[in-house]
């Protein structure tokens, strides 16, 4: 059997298939198998106070195969040696906990199979050669000149640098002597980087992620954090309250996140509780959801669309473009698959795409005109220790960091201490000024495997999300932490 | 395999490395201390009771080195490592008795406060800890006589039965307690839970059914000390003294119904028909009044109204008999749906059967097809597709047990099933009677009424069904009550039943099946 060898940094699809032919071989007597080999490849670089101090090339692959009787209860066992030996002694340790736990001579006798059709999610792709191509060395040149950059400054640098690259493939072999075959591979990439002043008195950030490196500007996304750092010294103390508040896109998807979140499920929406349900409807004796009103600014829309080749998420074959909102009016609600389709509104899995989704403006200003119509405003880099006070209203709370600044009459003027906000997505998507242009922004990428039961995890999300003005936006205490 | 061997060896080094560390290093949270602590320097009962939870949880949480520094000194500790306490349990647990009894001595359980029950529960415990049950004992039985002589001055009913409601909660306690600090003492259980009997006895039914509910769930604990005679002599008691009001006058009228159903096994033939017609009426009378009425209205049923009454015709426009299913070879199968189809409209009169006992059960039930999951594949097997499999051996182990009962699986369409597309009504019930009939292979006659519904104006867009005529005529809101079971005896009339399985439908079956044609 063949191994991995040290120039590939992940099975190949004929690799795989040939562990699968293996462990097919060798259970060929049991009623029902099914085997799945997941192969990763990992290559990170973390660094802190301008070293690196921690680098990572990793491939890992894990071979799960599972074996069913009787059409229920059944042995799993996963392991990572793909040498012919393995297998073999796997398989046999298959066999004898089978044997062991399940009689053989005991049949149901189900002679017939149920074919309860599937999404089709065979040949997911989220796939770039640039990002599988990334070796660890550029890795650690490009941290070499992030950190000669902040070193230079006399700033402090610190932060990772994530590659991944991912493949599975599924076997199943039913009772009825059915084989079904399904691949999937991804890649993702992510940075995010501080830099902060080393008295503790200035902070700055910046971050990205894609399935595709290409699209992550790597050289802008260090001077940018080095930028806010360098803007952001010596923060002066201003009177918490109400402000007018510029929220860059990271900022913006945090609050983006706690509001499409209402839309996610259709039965909790047409519950009392939710902020998007209207009332109960004695005439049908059901909950009504706020569907078809208007529940945000009439310039915002979001959606997901699979097309769009920035969120890598076309990995279902027939899921269409949808709109959640469109020009402030709830037009659509992610449910489960009964749901739309009684409904009759579409015949593709709702639910699956729920975490990806696009926010944009029918008009949309530049960040640089929404700083010179404001008279005195904040903005803001991003959030975080976000938590919620009242679920029902919407109400989280939550601190400013990584850049906050005062303008005034058009300019930003200087470096402001940060604030504990405490606000509602609510309000504020109902209080905009002004949105710019939408653009992808950060989000957690899915640590491990990203395939789970030959699904394609958190992996895939992607958040696009505009610099967005607010009108009132509350602040409602300062924080010493910088 | 490997690595489990691996695991304890592992543990064994890690302990020791432990106890065998520097004077410095033992100062960690994790590391044990060299000496017992000076429980007589406690101020207090309290002190000794958070000692004695400190115990019972660190052997609790950590089952594999529950060995917690406060009770037990370093050399005993280094016999026990790696022993697992289940085996050890007493050995492990004599450095903490002493200890605990060493600090007790210092009080007297006879002054303690055991004003509130919370109070009790506490001293209770830490007695119970360090083996004092004759402390135990006369404390609850101070609480208890206080507690009764309280209920016999008062002559406020309610005040009665928050006394009484006390009075069952120290004997929970008692139980409680004794099952955590030792194994359990029937005797002493059952004494307790004899005395609770005595006190209710002459007061309202609601807290002998809960006595009942109590004793009937522990029976199996009690079978040495609480004969089968004495559980007869309460279960004619209890069924001579409820009426049909009483067995439906509080919210979990249909457990209670339930509980007194099963009491069947110890009457005789005409005692169980007396009850089982009285429990029906009750049943009808809640289920209506409490239920029915809540979703279609109508008028609020008298006693006289809810007497027990024959199953209406069924209806439904598809019908399939696993009986008739002619076996399909596994190529048409895997062609599509063409293998199922019914028989046609159900025929009028045929069900109920005539002469035959049945059992109608709910077909979407414990077993949904309306979930998105797959049926193959690992996701299925740990959720619908295990219940749907065991609930279909439920049903067909019942049937080779009960060979006179037909069943009969009563289901609607809803427009959908599993990751199938919205389906007219004929595909609908083809694929559930190929899903329950083919696959899972269902003893049972299969009806499917077809749902007729509208959809809300966009953008809703809903489904919303109408009520069936089964649905109306079998006084159910929804055909889809996961635990829906009607029986109905040979001459049809319908009998509510609380379960499919135990040693009391057996008896029920007897009974019904033997009844007297009337």
């Amino acid at each position: 059997m063949t191994m991995i060898q040290s120039n590939d940094k992940l099975l190949d699809f004929s690799q795989s298939e040939k562990v699968i032919e293996s462990v097919n071989l060798h259970l060929k007597n049991e009623e029902e198998i099914s085997v799945t080999v997941n192969s990763l490849w990992f290559c990170n670089q973390r660094w802190a106070r301008n070293r690196a101090f921690e680098t990572n090339d990793i491939r890992k692959v894990r071979v799960t195969v599972g074996a069913m009787r009787n059409g229920g209860g059944g042995v799993f066992i996963s392991f990572n040696q793909i040498d012919s030996d393995s297998i073999r002694d796997a398989c046999n340790l298959i066999r004898y906990e089978m044997d062991r736990n399940y009689s053989a001579n005991f049949s149901r006798g189900m002679d017939m199979k149920f074919d309860m059709p599937t999404w089709d999610s065979k040949g997911i792709s989220v796939w770039e050669d640039k990002t599988y191509n990334r070796k660890a060395t550029e890795n650690s040149d490009f941290v070499r000149s992030i950190t000669e950059q902040a070193e230079s400054q006399g700033l402090l640098s610190a932060g990772s640098m994530d590659c991944l690259g991912a493949n599975f493939v599924g076997f199943t072999r039913d009772p009825w002597g059915i084989e079904d075959l399904e691949r999937g591979q991804t890649t993702q990439a992510e940075c995010s980087m501080t830099v902060r002043h080393p008295k503790g008195t200035g902070s700055g950030w910046c971050g990205a992620s894609s399935f595709d490196l290409g699209r992550i500007r790597l050289d802008e996304l260090g001077k940018i954090a080095l930028e806010k750092c360098l803007m952001s010294i010596d923060p002066v103390r201003i009177e918490p309250g109400r402000y007018q508040t510029i929220l860059e896109p990271q900022a913006t998807a945090a609050f983006a996140d706690l509001f499409v979140t209402l839309f996610q499920s259709r039965t909790l929406a047409e519950r009392h509780g939710s902020p998007v349900y209207l009332g109960y409807d004695s005439e049908i004796s059901r909950g009504r959801s706020k569907l078809g009103l208007n529940v945000a600014d009439r310039r915002l829309s979001i959606t997901h669309d699979p097309e769009n080749p920035i969120s890598g998420s076309h990995i279902y074959k027939g899921v269409e473009k949808v709109e959640f909102l469109k020009d402030g009016v709830l037009t659509s609600l992610a449910a489960g698959y009964a749901e739309y389709s009684l409904a009759k509104l579409s015949s593709t899995q709702q639910t699956l795409r729920r975490w990806s989704y696009e926010m944009r403006s029918s008009e949309v200003t530049s960040t640089d005109d929404m700083i010179s119509n404001t008279k005195r405003g904040l903005l803001l880099t991003r959030v975080s220790g976000v938590e919620v006070i009242h679920e029902e209203s919407v109400l989280y709370t939550g601190v400013t960091r990584d850049g906050l600044w005062l303008i005034e009459n058009g300019k930003i003027t200087k470096a402001v201490r940060n604030f504990r906000w405490t606000e509602s997505p609510m309000f504020m998507f109902n209080n905009v000024q002004a949105v710019g242009e939408s653009v992808p922004v950060m989000t957690s990428r899915h640590q491990g495997f990203p395939f789970v039961h030959g699904e394609l995890q958190l992996a895939s999300i992607t958040q696009i999300v505009p610099t967005i003005q607010i009108n009132d936006f509350s602040f409602t205490s300062t924080v010493d932490a910088i | 395999m490997i690595m489990s061997n691996l695991r304890i060896p592992a543990i064994v080094a890690c302990f020791a490395c432990i106890l065998y560390s520097s004077e410095s290093e033992s100062q960690s949270l994790f590391t044990l201390s060299k000496k017992v602590p000076d429980y007589a320097s406690y101020r207090d009962i309290e002190e000794c009771h958070r000692a004695g939870i400190r115990i019972q949880n660190s052997q609790e949480r950590h089952p594999s080195d529950s060995i917690f520094r406060d009770t037990i000194d370093i050399e005993t500790a280094k016999k026990h490592v790696g022993v697992h306490p289940a085996t050890e349990f007493v050995g492990l647990r004599k450095p903490a008795v002493d200890t605990l009894r060493l600090c007790l001595s210092k009080f007297n359980p006879d002054t303690a406060d055991i004003a509130t029950l919370e109070k009790l529960g506490r001293i209770v415990r830490v007695l119970l800890l360090a083996h004092r049950d004759e402390d135990v004992e006369r404390m609850a039985n101070r609480f208890l006589d206080s507690l009764r002589r309280e209920a016999e001055r008062s002559n406020n009913s309610s005040e009665r039965k928050q006394k009484m409601r006390e009075y069952k909660d120290v004997m929970w306690l008692m139980f409680t307690e004794h099952t955590k600090a030792k194994p359990i003492r029937k005797d002493k259980l059952a004494e307790y839970y004899k005395k609770t009997y005595s006190i209710f006895e002459e007061d309202s039914s609601y807290y002998r059914i809960d006595l009942a509910i109590t004793l009937q769930n522990v029976y199996d604990l009690f079978k040495d000390t609480l004969t089968r005679d004495s559980l007869r002599t309460l279960a004619i008691r209890l069924n001579d003294s409820t009426s049909v009001e009483e067995r439906t006058g509080s919210p979990n009228s249909h457990i209670r119904l339930g509980v007194l159903a099963s009491f069947v096994t110890h009457f005789t033939q005409q005692e169980a028909l007396d009850s089982i017609a009285v429990s029906n009426v009750a049943y009808n009378l809640w289920y209506h009044n409490t239920v029915q009425r809540r979703v279609f209205g109508g008028e609020e049923y008298t006693r006289e109204k809810a007497q027990p009454k024959k199953l209406s015709e069924i209806s439904g426009e598809f019908y399939y008999s696993a009986d008739k299913m002619i076996p399909d070879s596994v190529n048409t199968i895997r062609k599509g749906f063409a293998s199922f189809t019914s028989h046609g409209r159900l025929p009028s009169n045929q069900i109920p059967i005539k002469n035959r006992m049945m059992m109608i059960i709910a077909m979407p039930g414990l077993c949904h097809t309306d979930t998105p999951e797959r049926v193959t594949g690992e996701k299925t097997r740990a959720t619908n597709g295990i219940n749907c499999i065991s609930y279909a051996n439920k049903i067909r182990n019942f049937k080779l047990k009960f060979p006179d009962i037909e069943l009969v699986g009563l289901s609607a369409t809803y427009g959908t099933v599993g990751l199938l597309g919205p389906l007219s009504p004929s595909q609908e019930a083809d694929t559930l009677a190929k899903y329950f009939l083919g696959y899972l292979k269902m003893p049972i006659h299969l009806i499917i009424e077809n749902t007729e519904y509208f959809h809300l104006s966009k953008p809703d867009s809903r489904r919303i069904d109408i009520p069936t005529a089964n649905t109306l005529s079998l006084d159910t809101w929804v055909l889809s009550i996961p635990d829906l079971k009607i029986l109905t005896d040979k001459e049809g009339y319908i009998l509510k039943v609380h379960k499919m399985d135990g040693e009391w439908f057996d008896r029920f079956y007897d009974i019904v099946r033997n009844r007297p044609n009337t």
